[in-house]
């Protein structure tokens, strides 16, 4: 405690900060402090290697300031004052490696830029954007002519990007903090780890709800993207039509970038939870570290160059091995069949008769049989009918040839299935032809009313 | 199922009446003794839900007819099915069919588990990025890596040393595909719930280290 030494005097921050211009070192002026916000962000997303930078790359973070300011006063930036600016930045927010060149940013730096972060991202507010993007729509559709849209892009979408970007980026930077979160967790080593891990994943689920947002909020954007689309056509200036595909552009890129986090959270959150059920048994994990220490340090190579793990620990079977499916199979890229000449029989005048006179002889006997059974149905609508009658006269005509009347027989069997009145009834009791050496069991058939 | 009053042989053949084991039981028993491990995850959603559903008739079909136990590890959403090799009976079971997990693969299945759960790279989902990450960031394990998985007796860092150990953990990541235990594509992998059978298999081991030891 500072009052426990009465030599010092107690410490005074307002005198202090007062100083010799301390306050300005402490709290840069506006062109620096972009400069430095810059650099902190470039530092975040591991632009540069180390996180080390060169003195060139501060040069262009004080550049850049200038397009967030929409100032043209520092369209040139003296040397002198450019060294002036990096010499006050050195005592708190900078930290200059002689031997190497290069720099690096100081706590102080860190802690000003994430305070100013963390203020900010309480601010997340995807209504404002919906809001914006739908006042975007409407100008939009109001516009009549190139000149007025090229007036809503110079004027409201590029005043809008970067509200959009930041919101987006912002929560980038949120998972990307998170991860680290997690990560830092190795140095926690008591049962708090737990409730510090839900906290996370609260925090995840919340990124994953406000990206949800974000995007429901942006869906007026592929409105506004149709819209563009539809004017393009009456676009005849050049500059314009380019100002309109960078602006088309903007869409998908933001679009992109709200997939991105999506499938990170996809992925970050399922491994957390898998975590959780692991840190029940945290003593677990060191014993598992423990292990594995001990299969390097422990486990061999044999003579033939194989691994063999420690004595005592066995080799775990882990499948079996299916057989091997022999395919047989001729593979028509190694055995193509030979050709062959096409031989084309030739035309045999008296086999080709034979053929149409079966051909034909088949045809009649349809027609016949057709002719048979409507006289036969025909006498059957009047009163029953005994089948052996018509039979054994087909025979008579036919010369004895049995095929035509069994081809009879069987289609008014067929018919007498399908059709529920047409009524047949088979007597078991044989009926003989009176020359013939032929019988048939008698069919009667008739009408059902 | 309503199948306990049933004959125990047609009870181990329920799954049988299952509307989806036409299309499905012909690969999901290959698979299953080819040592896969089934989760609910995407690209497994049916055949999990398949095993879920017929779990009791499927683990007596397998202990009936092929003396194999139908385990499960996991809580939940991390429950994972598998045929269990390395049951009682694991005697009995030709040596020509069995096929046990190559040391190499052990010793690397653990440096994946302590790289992603115990160091927490949570986000770690690249091939390239965790081959790199085996070969930089533990150097008090590097002089056995170097020599069990690139198989070399000098320990310093070489193209040729680093290349091998690259390739060896490109095949454990194959192999554990194949297991289930991961899913990959190209550079992508991610760890399926399966992935902790590795630490429950050798759990006993895990906890009796010091016994290792003394011998």
């Amino acid at each position: 405690m500072r009052s426990d030494y009465p030599d010092i005097p107690p410490f005074d921050l307002l005198k202090e900060v007062g100083k010799e211009g301390t306050y300005h070192l402490l709290f840069p002026p506006l062109q620096a402090g972009l400069a430095i916000l810059n650099l902190y962000q470039k530092v975040r997303s591991g632009l540069f290697q180390n996180n080390r930078f060169k003195e060139s790359d501060i040069y262009a973070a004080l550049e850049g300031s200038k397009f967030i300011l929409n100032e043209e006063e520092y369209n040139r930036l003296p040397q002198l004052k450019f060294n002036a600016i990096i010499s006050n930045l050195q005592v708190y927010f900078l930290r200059y490696d002689t031997d190497d060149e290069v720099y690096t940013l100081k706590d102080y730096a860190e802690s000003f830029c994430r305070h100013a972060e963390d203020t900010l991202l309480a601010n997340f507010n995807p209504t404002q954007i919906e809001t914006i993007c739908n006042d975007l729509r409407i100008k939009l559709e109001a516009c009549q002519d190139q000149q007025e849209i090229r007036e809503w892009i110079d004027t409201y979408f590029y005043a809008f990007r970067p509200a959009m970007k930041s919101q987006v980026d912002r929560l980038e930077r949120q998972v990307d903090k998170t991860v680290q979160e997690i990560r830092e967790t190795t140095q926690l080593s008591d049962l708090s780890i737990l409730e510090v891990l839900k906290t996370i994943d609260e925090k995840l689920d919340r990124l994953r709800r406000q990206n949800e947002e974000l995007r429901s909020a942006f869906r007026e954007m592929k409105t506004i993207n149709a819209e563009l689309e539809a004017q393009l056509p009456g676009i005849y200036d050049h500059a314009i039509a380019d100002s309109i595909a960078q602006v088309r552009q903007f869409f998908p890129e933001i679009k992109y970038t709200l997939n991105l986090i999506d499938k990170r959270l996809d992925r970050i959150q399922p491994r957390l939870r898998q975590f959780f059920s692991m840190l029940n048994k945290p003593s677990f994990n060191i014993r598992i570290e423990k292990f594995l220490k001990f299969l390097l340090s422990h486990s061999t190579l044999n003579e033939l160059k194989q691994v063999s793990l420690p004595d005592g620990v066995p080799l775990v079977d882990f499948h079996r091995r299916t057989s091997n499916f022999s395919i047989f199979e001729r593979r028509e890229d190694l055995f193509p069949t030979k050709p062959k000449p096409r031989i084309r029989p030739a035309e045999n005048p008296e086999e080709k008769e034979k053929g149409l006179a079966i051909a034909k002889k088949q045809l009649t006997m349809y027609t016949k049989i057709d002719g048979w059974i409507t006289d036969i149905l025909n006498d059957a609508t009047v009163k029953e009918v005994l089948f052996s009658v018509y039979f054994f006269k087909i025979i008579d005509q036919e010369q004895g040839e049995i095929d035509l009347a069994l081809n009879i027989a069987y289609s008014l069997i067929r018919r007498a299935e399908a059709d529920a009145k047409l009524n047949l009834k088979i007597v078991t009791k044989r009926v003989k032809h009176p020359q013939h050496n032929i019988a048939i069991w008698e069919m009667k058939i008739n009408y059902l009313n | 199922m309503g199948n306990e009053d049933q004959l125990p042989e047609l009870a181990a053949l329920a799954f049988y009446l299952d509307p989806d084991a036409e299309e499905l039981i012909g690969k999901l028993d290959l698979h299953l003794k080819d040592g896969m491990h089934f989760q609910e995850v995407e690209h497994q959603y049916a055949q999990y839900y398949f095993i879920k559903k017929n779990y009791s008739s499927l683990e007596q079909y397998y202990r009936k007819y092929h003396k194999l136990v139908l385990s499960y590890g996991g809580e939940g959403s991390e429950r994972y099915y598998y045929l269990d090799f390395n049951g009682s009976d694991r005697g009995s079971i030709d040596g020509d069919h069995r096929y046990f997990l190559r040391p190499e693969f052990v010793i690397i299945g653990f440096m994946i588990y302590k790289i992603i759960f115990i160091d927490r790279n949570l986000e770690l989902t690249s091939v390239s990025c965790l081959q790199s990450m085996i070969l930089t960031d533990y150097e008090e394990l590097m002089e056995d890596i170097y020599r069990l998985l690139a198989k070399l007796r000098k320990a310093n860092a070489t193209t040729f040393g680093n290349e091998k150990v690259r390739d060896v953990v490109l095949d454990a990541l194959k192999e554990f595909k194949k297991l289930g235990w991961v899913i990959m594509n190209e550079d992508f992998f991610d760890i399926m719930p399966s992935f902790s059978r590795l630490q429950k298999v050798y759990g006993d081991y895990i906890n009796n280290l010091e016994d290792l030891l003394k011998n």
